[in-house]
Parts: structure tokens; C-alpha cells; sequence
């Protein structure tokens, strides 16, 4: 039966909403390693670098006026953690530029869900930090602002010179506005329909049965949406009183137009400063558009959805209705090629040190967007396996962030492709060293390199190493062609009878096998005399992935 | 820009008359403006505080906070605070002249760490009977039981007049904002300042004035919040810490029940002290010194009981001003009266004589209701129930009929009287988790009582619909299903008062 779940509703009243603070309470870590929420673009190293600088200019400007003393601890609070890559990246970054600051900093990782707080903690990017006691984990729900709550059961006892944030404006409470020529206010209602068994009570067990399985698989992308506008009073539209004048700060003198309208993040901005020393800053990235012209006219708004999570584009244009009403100031970000823009906010002014940085560092052009499309290029290369360009781009990859081994891992198994061993070896033992958590298979891919590269010894020692890591066939594959290559031919056919065991259809370990017993036939035959006999195809031939 | 050595902090909630007469004392001080700082927060007060010319000249700075309570305020202070040392005060507090600069002095750069407490006293004309009992009893602010110029129990940091060093708070973590109230955050604060090598120190010439006026029921429901208050504090540090009742009890089900247990017991006496404490108190006369051994007695019992009712609710679930709503929600039942047969229609008009004003009836018959059969009267309502539905599973077709919170179902004779009635619904508001209350035998005992039972009796059984809604249904009647749900029953005597 086709029923009505939702009546037309301000979108920001929306049930969907439910779903979405469900997902983030029990999706943890995985919403992002799982790739359903985006971070790369915001939470890069070169991105993290950025922000740290920026931090590094505000604590001067807090000098300067006196807010804060040379020697004091500053405190900043990351409001909605992920998967702590930002922070840890941040943290890096900060003790590149400036290790006495970085000893000096109190970094609060926090997020509103206790399930995600606690799973970032360990990871091993992040619990060294706290370890130091430079990061400090809170639970901090950003719709609660003045209230921060350490994870060790104490609470914030200094005021914070910092807040940064990534894709937050974009998933709290927004509406969709919309300015008619007739003068007129409108907002976007949205109506939910669904098929459902029973009519009576169909919407609370739609709502809980969604509620209680948040994170199944596009839930909320199989939701039947409609979308209307609804006339408003613009005035009676917010609990609080300025909003209604920021909007038409925005608006301007457009005859008419359509904003999303980031109400909740703007509450957030408004309620936090009481936390905040003066002169402190807010900094806060969100994918979207800077032009003014992109809030012009009259055109549909639909939500974009990550996992079951909601999310908007922003358009960085609100935040210019700030300063007339607030007598805030705000530097934003205004060009539409960067891939994410930024926007910080100060309540008191910033000082000359911050406007500075951020004049050169925010709108010239900028290293996370040269990472990201470095990183875009190398695929498409790899793709055409083109595998030399390829690698020219994964190497400017790294030149703007050293110490990832993700990017050390793709530069070196496309050298690898490349048929550049030495230049692979190079960047996968560095790799290598840098992945602490063992996230990409360096010690197979080493193996591989060695092995190329005619080192057999070296290359079964890393073969080694990946094979006590997990058992693979392919691995065990290729360590039984360096033995046969050598004439351990009891070794090697026990490589390849334990590929076959592993993965019976594996062609390659049978096709090794029987070209084993070829061998030792051979060798039979030549009675065993001198050095073991080198097949055609002498060079051991490895398979490229393990995987 | 130069560091002042103090920051006194001031929350502010509900209290702008009063805060103006602080911040003159704040003005008045003899120690040198340029050596403290001043913040006042706004905790959510409506409308917004503003501060006057004389203040803002001052350099009083002032925030404005999410309503969050004290504790929260104080923290919010304390993250903007410069000086070496915070001054806690109250917005209803009158500092003496010399009063920062006696705090200062304790707090010498080199000096040990320590809080000082200074005194905290009533102002002239709200220095009652009544809060003079309180202190002469050890309830409230009693600073008759400090040593003067010693270091004191932990539950001596009371934050009217108090100081310490900024560093020592923000080393223990500020205050728990999880006390919401103005009760026992600061002791708690005191308790993790001692263990932190903090002690409290007293000292009786650093004056202040408390501008607060003290009626009977506030107190009451301020000793009721104690006891919730006081569960918060024995869950994080143990009971033993601070044990409340007499013993070193620890906030389980158990202390629960037998609080319960004394509540139905103690209900109606209880009720009787708190009016004659009012007669006695409010109005401002002074007590015949031949009456205080009796008015401390009254006072000693209104506070036990008002604690274990507090302490009840924390354990349960309900605070003092959810209980107060529960108990105004079923001072007015709906009596049920069954009809099986014509004859019954006869009983409504002596029903209704019973009930008065007190109560609505609703018939809820198995038989056709012929017109004229009921009198027309504005308290009586109909519900036809199916023939074949059992007369235990009447309750639910009577949840749907009626929107009161208290049912009394009455099955068979004899009826009950007026008092009953009333007395069951002013029980049923003792605890949301007293689940059927059944009347017993009149035994003329001096006040009606309720005793918990495994089975309340059942002719006259009255419950509410939170606990009927709580009810998953089935054979039989909910009453025995009362177990499973952790609900109580209670067995009630009418007694003569």
C-alpha cells in the first residue's frame, strides 16, 4: 500500500534527519574507510598544513592583543573528527612549522558520537598524539555548543583559539530559501511516500525500523522524496531574530533567488563564541560554489546524501551576510576551481598576522587542490597504462605530502609498472617505514620490486614478511618461481602445491607446478651436473597483486 | 595589558535585581581595581543581562551562556579568567569592603595551594526563624560547625564567598556540569580539590552578605533536590563519602525502596509539619525560645523525608520538579465503576455523592445504557464495553475513553468513601513507580498510611496510565504482571487525619 510518511515538511524539520543523526551515531570509523563519506579533499596533508598555518598566525594576532601570553597553552577544538586524519595531519604539520606552538597546543579531537570517538581514538595515527597529551579527545555535539566534555570526565577550563571544522555547515539543520519576484519568502517543504504493508501506524514503524538499521545501504537514497516550496513569513521563520536579516543580507538586491541557508551552523557560530578567547577564529571547509550568481533565480534544491547522511553544496556567499549583521569578519575563500572552499570567522576582527596568511595561503592557489588533481591525473594515466606519467604526478603526490605511505605506495607500484625498480624500492621502503598500521601490502610489493630488480634474496625476505602477514597464492606463487629459479625445487613445489590448496583455480601456481616438474626432469635427465639449468624464460616472471 | 591576580566570577540567573548590589560591593572594594578582574555570566537568563554604565566603565566583563546552571557558568568563567586566583560568588551575594583583599591574602604566589571559604550571611531582613534553624541544625550553610581559621571538611565549599587558585580547578577538571544546580557542585568540587591535595580553609573575617529571601516550601523542595542531588555526588565518589541519611548508605534500588517505604509511610505527617512549619515561620516571628526543641524536631523530619523523597526519585528516574507535575497530574482520578446489570445504574447517583468535586466517574457498562439511566451531570461519562470482554482487561478500552492520568477501578462492594478516594490519588502521586495502590482495612490509625505488599488488595485499585501503559498485555489482570515490571504495589489504611 503507497502511503504518505512524511507530510510536506520544512526540509530542516525533515524525519530524514532522524535517519541521519542515526547513521553518524552508529556507523563509526567505517563511514569514511569504508569510502561512503568523503575526507581526502579536506583532510589531506597539504589541506591540514594550510589550516595549521593559519593557526600558527592566530596565535601571534592573540599575542599581539594580549589574549593570550607567550607560554600559555592554546587550545583548539576540531568539531566532528571523522576518521582523525585531519587531526593527525593538522598536528604534523604544526610540528613541522613550529615545535615549541605544537607543545604549547592543546588539540581537542571530538566528535558527538561516543561509537566514533572511541574508534578514532585508537587508530594508530591518532593514539600516539593523545599519548603525548598534545591530543585531548571530547565529546562535543555541535547542537550543543557550550558544552564540552573530555573524554577522562573533566570539562574545557580554558578558552579556545581555535575551531576548525570540515563538511559541517553542510550536514546541520539548514533550509532552502527562496526570494520571489513578487517580493514573497518561500521554503522547501519535502513529502516522503513509501510502500508499506499497514497503513495504521506506518510512519512510526517506518521511522524506528529505519532508526534501528541506520547504516543499511542507501536507506536513505530509497526514500521516495517529493519536493515543494512552501510560502513563509521570513520574519517568524527562525527562533532567532538575526537570521531573517542575514538571509536578506545575502539576497541583496536580487530580485529573486534560492539559498541554501546554513541556519544551524550559523547558531553553532553564534553560540560557540562564548568559548572562544577574543580574536579567536573559526575555520571551517565545505565542498559547494563562491559565486554570487549561483544563489540567483529560482531552481530546485535536493539534498546530496553520503551513506544515509544528509548533505548540501553551500554556496560561500552566506557567510557574507555575516559581517552587516553580526559585525563579524570573514574571510572567505571566492574561487569556484577550488575543490573545497574555506571560510573563518572572527567575531572581533582578525588581526594583521591571520588576514595576511589568509590572503596568500586561501586565495592563491592551493596545494590540497594541486594533491587532489595530481592524485586524479596519476588514475587516469594508470588507466591507460601510461604508467610513467602516471607515476611523474604521484610523484608531485608526494613531494606535497612526504609522509604518506598511501601515495609512497601508489608511486612505487606504478614505478613498479613502470619497470623502474629502483625508484619503486625507493618510495615502497619509505612507504613502509611510514605505515604504522599496516594499511597497504609494502612488504608483497617489495618483493615484487627486489625480485625485478634481481635481488632474489632480498625479494623472498619481503615475500616472507607478507606471507606471515596473511597467506596469499599469489605470494606463495612467486616466492615458488625465485626457489625453482634457483633449484630448490622441493621448496618450490611446496609453494605451489600451498597456492593450489589455498585457490584451486589458480592457473598460474598450476601452470608453475607443471613447469616445475619439466625442470626436475631435466635436470634428471642431465644427470644434476653444474649449476642448476635456467629455463627459457629465465628472469622469474611475478605476479603484480596479490589481491 | 596587565594580568589582574584575581578573577571574580559571578553567574547570574534570575537574579539582575540583586546582581547590581554585588557588583556596587564589587566597586566598593579597598583592594586596587587594576589588581582584579570581574566576569559575570549570563546563564540563559530572559531577557538578556546588560550591565549598567558604572559596571561596564569598571571593565566588568560579561558573557552570555546557553542556560546551563552554575557549575556550567562557572566553567564558562573560568576558560576567560587572567587571574591567579578565582573569587566565587554569588549573584545574590553583598561582599564586605575588605573582602577580596583578605581573600588575596591567602593565596601568596608561593604559598601552598588552598580554598578559602569566608562567611555567607543571610542579610538583615532575610534572617528568619527559619534559615537560622537551618544553620543551627547543620542543614544549611552551617557555619557554626567550622573551626574558625583551620582548613575544613570538603562540604564546607560553599561558593558565596569562596576562593581559590585558578590552577587548582583546572587541574581537578572544573566543576561536574552534570550538578545542574546550585546544590552540591560546589561540594563536589571541594571533594576532588581535598583529594587533590586542596584543603578548604575557613575564615570568618572575610564577609559577605546573602540577599536571598527563604520560604518554607522553598526550602522543602530545595531539600528534596538535595537528596536527587546527593545520589549524583554518592554515584561518582561512593555514599560513604557523604553519608546523608544517617548512614553510610549508597544510592541502590534498595535505598530506594526503603525510602519508598518511609515516604508511604511519612506522606500525610509529612504534609501535616510542612503547614505547621508555615504557620510557624513565614510570617516572620520570631520563635518562643520554649518552642525551638519543637520547631527542630518538625524541621529535622520534614527535611529527612523531603531527602528521601529526592533520593527515590534519582534512583528512579524522577527529579523533584517531575514528581511535583506526576503528583498535580492525579490529584484529580477518573473512578471506574463497572455495570454488569441494571441494578448498578443505581449506585452512580451514591458514587457521585462520594466523589464531590474531587473526581470524574465513568461507567463503563456491558449492558445497553437506557436514557435517563445516569444523571445528568457534567463529571459522569459512558464507555459500552463488548460482553465478552473480562472484566481485568476493562482497563484497556478505559484508556482510550478517559485522559486522566489517575483510574481508580472499583470492583464490587463496599464503596469507598470520599477520603479514600482522595487519599489513594495523593498517594499514587508519591512515585511514578507505585504501580496499583489497593485499599485496606480501616483501622483508625492516627494518619493514613500505604505499606508496600507482594499483592495490593483488589476491590478498590487505583493506578495510573503511565503504569497501564507500561503494560504489554495478556491473560490476567496487569496487577500480576506488576512484578515484571518492577512496579510496586501498595496496601493503603485510612487513618484520622
Amino acid at each position: 500500500m503507497h502511503v504518505t510518511i512524511e507530510k510536506p515538511t520544512p526540509f530542516d524539520r525533515s524525519i530524514q534527519w532522524k535517519l541521519h543523526h542515526a547513521y553518524w551515531a552508529q556507523r563509526g570509523v567505517d563511514a569514511w574507510s569504508s569510502g561512503e563519506v568523503p575526507w581526502l579533499s579536506t583532510s589531506n596533508f597539504p589541506t591540514a598544513r594550510q589550516h595549521a598555518q593559519l593557526f600558527h598566525a592566530v596565535v601571534a594576532d592573540l599575542e599581539a592583543r594580549g589574549a593570550l601570553a607567550p607560554g600559555d597553552l592554546v587550545w583548539l577544538l576540531e568539531g566532528g573528527c571523522g576518521n582523525g586524519r585531519f587531526a593527525a595531519n593538522f598536528l604534523r604539520a604544526l610540528e613541522l612549522l613550529d615545535p615549541a606552538l605544537l607543545e604549547r597546543t592543546r588539540y581537542l579531537i571530538s566528535d558527538y558520537s561516543e561509537k566514533n570517538l572511541g574508534e578514532v581514538v585508537d587508530q594508530p595515527h591518532v593514539a600516539p598524539w593523545i599519548a603525548r597529551g598534545v591530543m585531548v579527545p571530547a565529546l562535543y555535539d555541535m547542537n550543543d555548543p557550550q558544552r564540552v566534555r573530555l573524554r577522562d570526565g573533566g570539562t574545557l577550563t580554558h578558552a579556545l583559539a581555535f575551531f576548525v571544522s570540515s563538511y559541517v555547515s553542510c550536514v546541520l539543520p539548514m533550509k532552502h530559501i527562496q526570494k520571489r519576484a513578487d517580493g514573497s519568502w518561500h521554503e522547501l517543504l519535502v513529502e516522503i511516500r513509501a510502500d508499506v504493508d499497514r497503513p495504521e501506524g506506518a510512519t512510526e514503524r517506518f521511522i524506528s525500523d529505519l532508526v534501528a538499521d541506520a547504516t543499511r545501504y542507501n536507506l536513505l537514497k530509497n526514500l521516495e522524496l517529493h519536493f515543494d516550496w512552501g510560502e513563509v513569513d521570513l520574519d517568524a521563520l527562525f527562533d532567532h531574530g538575526s537570521h531573517a536579516d542575514v538571509v536578506r543580507a545575502i539576497v541583496g538586491d536580487a530580485e529573486e533567488a534560492t539559498v541554501g541557508y546554513p541556519y544551524g551552523f550559523f547558531d553553532f557560530l553564534r553560540e560557540l563564541q562564548p568559548l572562544m578567547l577574543e580574536g579567536g577564529v573559526v575555520l571551517t571547509n565545505d565542498y559547494g560554489s563562491v559565486s554570487r550568481d549561483r544563489i540567483e533565480g529560482r531552481f530546485e534544491r535536493r539534498p546530496q546524501m553520503y551513506g544515509n547522511s544528509l548533505a548540501q553544496d553551500i554556496n560561500f556567499t552566506v557567510y557574507d551576510g555575516l559581517p552587516p549583521v553580526l559585525g563579524w569578519e570573514v574571510l572567505r575563500t571566492a574561487s569556484e576551481l577550488d575543490s573545497v572552499h574555506a571560510a573563518a570567522v572572527c567575531a572581533h576582527g582578525f588581526g594583521p598576522a591571520a588576514r595576511a596568511l589568509f590572503a596568500t595561503h586561501y586565495h592563491q592557489r592551493r596545494p590540497s587542490d594541486d594533491l587532489l588533481d595530481y592524485n586524479a591525473a596519476a588514475r587516469t594515466y594508470i588507466q591507460k597504462k601510461e604508467y610513467t606519467r602516471a607515476l611523474r604526478f604521484y610523484l608531485r603526490c608526494v613531494d606535497l605530502d612526504p609522509d604518506d605511505p598511501e601515495l609512497r605506495y601508489n608511486a612505487g607500484s606504478t614505478a613498479l609498472d613502470a619497470a623502474l625498480y629502483a625508484v619503486a624500492i625507493e618510495h615502497l621502503e619509505r612507504g613502509y617505514a611510514l605505515d604504522v598500521e599496516k594499511r597497504f601490502d609494502f612488504d608483497f610489493q617489495l618483493g615484487r620490486a627486489y625480485s625485478l630488480a634481481g635481488r632474489h634474496d632480498d625479494a623472498l625476505a619481503w615475500y616472507r614478511e607478507s606471507h606471515a602477514r596473511s597467506e596469499h597464492p599469489v605470494t606463495l606463487t612467486n616466492m615458488g618461481v625465485l626457489h625453482a629459479y634457483h633449484g630448490r625445487y622441493a621448496t618450490a613445489h611446496s609453494c605451489y602445491a600451498r597456492a593450489i590448496e589455498l585457490d584451486p583455480h589458480y592457473e598460474r601456481a598450476r601452470d608453475r607446478l607443471l613447469r616445475l616438474k619439466e625442470m626436475v626432469w631435466e635436470d634428471a635427465v642431465k644427470g644434476f651436473v653444474g649449476a642448476p639449468i635456467v629455463p627459457e624464460d629465465a628472469a622469474p616472471r611475478d605476479e603484480g597483486a596479490a589481491s | 595589558m596587565s594580568v589582574p591576580e584575581l578573577s571574580v566570577i559571578a553567574p547570574s540567573y534570575r537574579d539582575r535585581d540583586k546582581l547590581g548590589r554585588l557588583l556596587a560591593s564589587l566597586r566598593a572594594q579597598t583592594l586596587e581595581p587594576a589588581r582584579f578582574e570581574v566576569i559575570v555570566v549570563d546563564d540563559g537568563d530572559e531577557p538578556a543581562l546588560a550591565l549598567a554604565p558604572e559596571d561596564l566603565a569598571a571593565g566588568v566583563k560579561l558573557i552570555r551562556q546557553r542556560h546551563a546552571g552554575p557549575a556550567a557558568a562557572r566553567n564558562m568563567a573560568l576558560r576567560h579568567a587572567r587571574g591567579r586566583v578565582l573569587v566565587l560568588v554569588n549573584a545574590d551575594g553583598v561582599l564586605a569592603p575588605d573582602a577580596l583583599a583578605r581573600h588575596l591574602d591567602h593565596h601568596a604566589p608561593d604559598a601552598p595551594a588552598r580554598a578559602v571559604v569566608g562567611r555567607f550571611d543571610w542579610l538583615p531582613e532575610h534572617d528568619t526563624p527559619l534559615v537560622r534553624a537551618l544553620a543551627r541544625l547543620g542543614i544549611m550553610f552551617p557555619f557554626e560547625r567550622l573551626e574558625p581559621h583551620a582548613d575544613v571538611p570538603f562540604w564546607g565549599c560553599w561558593t558565596g564567598n569562596f576562593s581559590v587558585p585558578a590552577a587548582a580547578v583546572r587541574a581537578v577538571g572544573g566543576f561536574d556540569e552534570s550538578f545542574a544546580r546550585a546544590l552540591w557542585e560546589d561540594v563536589e568540587l571541594g571533594y576532588r580539590l581535598e583529594r587533590a591535595g586542596v584543603p578548604v580553609h575557613y575564615d570568618p573575617d572575610i564577609g559577605c552578605g546573602h540577599d536571598h529571601a527563604y520560604a518554607v516550601r522553598a526550602w522543602v523542595r530545595h531539600a528534596e533536590w538535595f537528596g536527587h542531588e546527593w545520589v549524583r555526588f554518592a554515584k561518582k565518589h561512593g555514599g560513604a563519602a557523604f553519608p546523608i541519611l544517617g548512614g553510610a548508605d549508597e544510592p541502590t534500588e534498595e535505598l530506594a525502596r526503603q525510602c519508598l517505604a518511609g515516604l508511604l509511610h511519612q506522606h500525610d505527617p509529612h504534609r501535616d509539619r510542612v503547614v505547621a512549619l508555615e504557620h510557624a515561620l513565614d510570617g516572620g516571628a520570631d520563635v518562643a525560645p520554649e518552642a525551638l526543641d519543637e520547631l527542630d524536631d518538625l524541621i529535622v523530619a520534614v527535611n529527612t523525608v523531603a531527602r528521601m523523597k529526592g533520593i527515590a526519585g534519582a534512583i528512579w528516574g524522577f527529579d523533584p520538579d517531575a514528581l511535583a507535575e506526576r503528583a498535580a497530574a492525579v490529584e484529580r482520578p477518573t473512578v471506574v465503576h463497572t455495570v454488569a446489570g441494571s441494578w448498578d445504574f443505581d449506585t452512580v447517583p451514591r458514587l457521585l455523592d462520594v466523589l464531590g468535586d474531587h473526581a470524574d466517574l465513568l461507567v463503563a457498562s456491558y449492558i445497553y445504557v437506557p436514557p435517563g439511566a445516569l444523571p445528568d451531570d457534567p463529571r459522569v461519562s459512558t464507555l459500552r464495553v463488548p460482553p465478552t470482554l473480562p472484566v481485568e482487561q476493562m482497563w484497556r478500552p478505559v484508556l482510550d475513553a478517559t485522559a486522566a492520568e489517575a483510574l481508580i477501578f472499583l470492583e464490587g462492594a463496599p464503596l469507598p468513601t470520599g477520603a479514600e478516594v482522595r487519599a489513594l490519588a495523593r498517594f499514587l502521586g508519591i512515585s511514578p513507580w507505585v504501580g496499583a495502590i489497593g485499599l485496606a482495612a480501616r483501622q483508625g490509625l492516627p494518619h493514613t498510611s500505604g505499606k508496600l505488599v507482594a499483592s495490593a488488595p483488589r476491590h478498590v485499585v487505583a493506578t495510573t496510565r503511565r503504569v497501564l501503559a507500561l503494560d504489554p498485555g495478556g491473560p490476567g489482570s496487569f496487577l500480576d504482571r506488576l512484578p515484571e515490571r518492577a512496579l510496586f504495589q501498595v496496601a493503603l489504611t485510612l487513618g484520622g487525619s
